[in-house]
């Protein structure tokens, strides 16, 4: 039932996240749920079309070249 | 590796702070670590001072709190200091200052810090000022820059709940309103970390929170949610209620991240120890002080059993859950020691906050048990 319970809150509070004042702030709140309700390791958000993405937020890596080692593991 | 454990309840602050480090340094020879643990009563420059005359060239991290654990019981007067020797061992640390005014930076500019030494694994001693803004902030700085090669372990400094000052320091200095870190490679160190709160009753929803101040829990005023949920408590015994019924919010593997009340305004919102994320789902939490006993067991076997001989042990236990279990916090300690084994040595803090993880990434805790178990790494 605790499981239950978790795993639905957690549905919850990831459904109600919404834009807010800015990009920054979203993203911010973004993270802090992906950290605090799944204890992701490492975070990594790109913005924009294919072949013109930017990396807008990163999270757990010491150095930047390690973004895309990461990705190319996974 | 060698291990000094002491602790002097001694009045006065030289000979106090000097006759415990004098102690643990007889036990673990010139250390390479020093970590001090004081209580708020001390004059910290002189327990410092003196500490410092003893340990000579060590480094050092430390922070003053509501008391210290020792294998004798708990002092809510004491120094209590640990020192850790072996060519083994490499230790660096940083004190950062204006944790208030920059907290995701000051943890962030610590983590470079540490980096700096390049060490590249190892535990990060994490104490920071417990009523510093946003705490949370500073191990997200921290972590964010670090990465989760590293394990995280700590507690925030307090002053007996009075909520003036308090102190962090290292081998550079003494401050106030910042964060002491120290990382240590070279010893195996594992950690465990607990409560024992349970859920009752539905979710809620905080629909309206900004930091610390939760304004709105499911659409309406906070206090009157929270006093419902509770049957109807009046404001004037929000303390008693709020010490024994906090907010948990679990994450996906079903643990809570408790979150403590402290005061209710005349808005009728609730101040809270840490912050509270908007939209979160959050349960008001009970607890009996066997279930919390129990898990503070749980929690010791847990460290201790990642380390093949344990040889010191880190306790830091939330001053809340002191205060609630009264004289059965002893209960506590003994199952601790009894998880960890009776003759390993063991210091530890009455933490207002404490710092660790459930799997790699340390959050900020309340009302939690975070322990950690050491040893010298196997070659």
């Amino acid at each position: 039932m605790t499981q239950l319970t978790a795993e639905l809150s957690i549905l919850y509070e990831i459904s109600s996240l919404a834009f807010s004042d800015s990009e920054e702030d979203f993203i911010e709140e973004a993270r802090e749920k992906a950290t605090r309700l799944f204890g992701v390791r490492h975070f990594v958000l790109f913005l924009g079309p294919k072949n013109k993405r930017r990396l807008a937020a990163s999270w757990g890596f010491r150095h930047p070249e390690d973004i895309a080692k990461k990705i190319g593991q996974s | 590796m060698k291990v000094g454990i002491a602790y002097s309840t001694l009045d006065d602050s030289r000979r106090a702070g000097r006759m415990a480090a004098e102690e643990a340094v007889k036990s673990s020879g010139e250390p390479a670590l020093t970590l001090l643990f004081t209580t708020d009563d001390y004059d910290q420059e002189v327990v410092y001072e003196a500490v410092k005359e003893v340990i000579g060239a060590s480094k050092m991290a430390g922070f003053c709190a509501g008391g210290i654990v020792t294998a004798d019981g708990v002092f809510r007067q004491g120094v209590g200091v640990c020192t850790l020797s072996g060519d083994e061992l490499r230790v660096v640390t940083s004190l950062q200052r204006g944790l208030s005014v920059d907290p995701r930076g000051a943890g962030r500019r610590a983590g470079e810090e540490l980096l700096a030494s390049g060490l590249d694994q190892g535990t990060v001693f994490v104490l920071p000022d417990g009523f510093a803004a946003n705490i949370s902030e500073v191990v997200r700085g921290l972590y964010n820059t670090m990465g989760p090669e590293f394990r995280y372990v700590g507690g925030g400094a307090g002053d007996n709940l009075r909520f003036f000052k308090t102190y962090q320091s290292t081998e550079t200095g003494l401050a106030s309103d910042a964060l002491a870190v120290a990382l240590l490679d070279g010893a195996t160190i594992q950690t465990g970390i607990g409560h024992g709160w349970k859920p009752t009753g539905d979710p809620l929803v905080i629909t309206a929170a900004e930091g610390k101040r939760v304004f709105e829990i499911d659409g309406r005023p906070a206090f009157d949610v929270y006093s419902e949920c509770l049957g109807g408590i009046p404001v004037d015994k929000f303390a008693e209620y709020g010490m024994r019924y906090p907010l948990g919010i679990p994450d996906i593997s079903g643990n809570y991240l408790i979150r403590d009340p402290l005061a209710v305004n005349d808005d009728q919102s609730i101040d809270f120890v840490t912050e509270v994320p908007r939209n979160a789902v959050v349960s008001v939490m009970e607890g009996d002080v066997a279930d919390l006993i129990e898990t503070a067991r749980s929690v010791a076997q847990a460290a201790a059993g990642g380390v093949a001989e344990p040889q010191f042990a880190f306790l830091f236990d939330c001053i809340s859950r002191c205060l609630l279990m009264g004289e059965e916090f002893e209960r506590e300690l003994k199952a601790i020691r009894e998880a960890i084994g009776m003759e390993v040595p063991i210091l530890g803090s009455l933490t207002f906050g404490e710092v660790g993880s459930y799997a790699d990434v340390p959050l900020f805790h309340n009302k939690t048990t975070v322990i950690a178990v050491g040893g010298s790494r196997k070659l």
